[in-house]
């Protein structure tokens, strides 16, 4: 079986998480859940990006084109708003 | 920065039965524990602060407070830390929102704490590093008067007045739509420690953006692009924060107002806290809001600004340079 290892950045670039043993068949999508619980980041919704591209969670790691080695970057999609308040 | 022993769960009830459960992590206390210590030269400002620890604190058989312990360094943190996640969750959950609205009353809400699994052979496949904290040891003399300090009195927050005013410019200017931009500068610590983060310039925030008179939305490509726009600058500066503002309810038409109404709307929403939380969730990472103050014309906005204090979002005071 094909494994890559890979570096997810959070998009500040201030921590770096290293996944190795990872399948070409992983989806983005059961990536996104690893890199989410390595990083405990809040449950708002994240996307992972390669090459400028926002990556389609139902693709597979061999269908981006991802390789070992690549570095991709994780940021969160959040909208602010002035209407909820405490 | 991992190996809780313990995983803490907020759950929430409402009369009618809906019953939801989100677990608390404590990044923005990890790193406050951290970036203390750091700045109080007693770890290393290597990002590698490990272990790391978090452990309930019990009062009678309740949760009181949680331990956060880095690199042997320790601090306890309050059930505000609870409390103030609980009142976001309540309040952007559509289904708990709903019940709010809806049962017009309180949601009860509680913590479980649970003893953390060990990881089942194997599965765990990443590992976390962090990079050091952005810091610049300079005797700085140009980022802000000394008399104002924040309401953490360990920090101040200085914005160049050439910052401030592109920010109040476009404040005036966008009535009818929210705009944001990323806040660079340098994050100084002074001879005598404190902690300046001293704030010079802005990158628009401009690619896969949407906004309107009352929200704007980030995507993910709109945050790396604008790290690429730093990166280009090929400059010392970071990204320290954001600013974002608060259009008048009845838009330009505020401006046919005269005098100015008493409304004001420059505060700190929850889904604000959210984009902070999630994108900014640093210690020393600030966010400014501009719009409109009571008694003020929109195109005269006012801003405050917002920032971390032991893991709680409150605002905070500023001055400029």
């Amino acid at each position: 079986m094909q494994t890559l290892t890979i570096d997810v950045t959070d998009w500040s670039r201030s921590q770096v998480a290293q996944l190795s043993d990872l399948p070409v068949e992983m989806t983005i999508g059961e990536l996104l859940d690893e890199v989410h619980e390595a990083m405990s980041l809040p449950r708002e919704p994240y996307h992972l990006l390669f090459d400028g591209d926002k990556l389609n969670r139902s693709a597979t790691l061999e269908e981006t084109g991802v390789q070992s080695g690549d570095e991709l970057t994780i940021a969160p999609e959040v909208s602010a708003g002035q209407f909820s308040t405490v | 920065m991992s190996g809780q022993s313990h995983r803490f769960f907020l759950k929430f009830q409402a009369p009618s039965g809906v019953v939801h459960e989100e677990e608390v992590h404590f990044n923005s206390l990890i790193h406050d524990v951290a970036f203390s210590a750091v700045c109080k030269g007693q770890l290393p400002n290597d990002g590698r602060w490990e272990p790391v620890r978090v452990e309930p604190q019990w009062a009678d058989g309740k949760l009181d407070a949680v331990l956060i312990s880095v690199a042997g360094r320790s601090d306890t943190y309050g059930r505000a830390i609870f409390r103030d996640r609980a009142m976001e969750i309540i309040h952007t959950k559509p289904t708990l929102n709903d019940a709010l609205a809806n049962e017009k009353t309180k949601i009860r809400w509680w913590v479980e704490v649970r003893k953390a699994q060990s990881e089942a052979g194997g599965r765990r496949r990443a590992s976390v590093r962090h990079r050091a904290y952005p810091l610049l040891s300079l005797d700085c003399h140009d980022v802000g008067p000394q008399r104002t300090i924040g309401v953490d009195d360990s920090s101040l927050l200085a914005v160049s007045e050439s910052l401030l005013r592109e920010l109040l410019e476009e404040s005036a200017e966008s009535l009818d739509r929210e705009r944001a931009d990323f806040l660079v500068g340098h994050l100084v610590q002074e001879r005598d420690g404190r902690i300046v983060v001293s704030l010079r310039s802005r990158i628009p925030a401009s690619t896969e953006v949407d906004g309107s008179l009352v929200h704007f939305a980030f995507s993910a490509r709109t945050f790396q692009a604008a790290q690429q726009a730093l990166a280009a600058r090929a400059s010392d500066e970071v990204i320290l924060g954001w600013h974002h503002n608060h259009p008048p309810p009845c838009g330009r038409e505020c401006l046919m107002t005269v005098p100015a109404c008493g409304t004001e709307n420059v505060m700190f929403s929850v889904d604000d806290r959210v984009v902070h939380r999630s994108a900014f969730d640093r210690p020393y990472m600030v966010a400014l809001v501009s719009g409109k103050g009571a008694g003020r014309r929109a195109d005269d906005p006012l801003v405050r600004a917002y920032g971390w204090r032991r893991g709680l979002i409150r605002e905070m005071e500023w001055s400029t340079f």
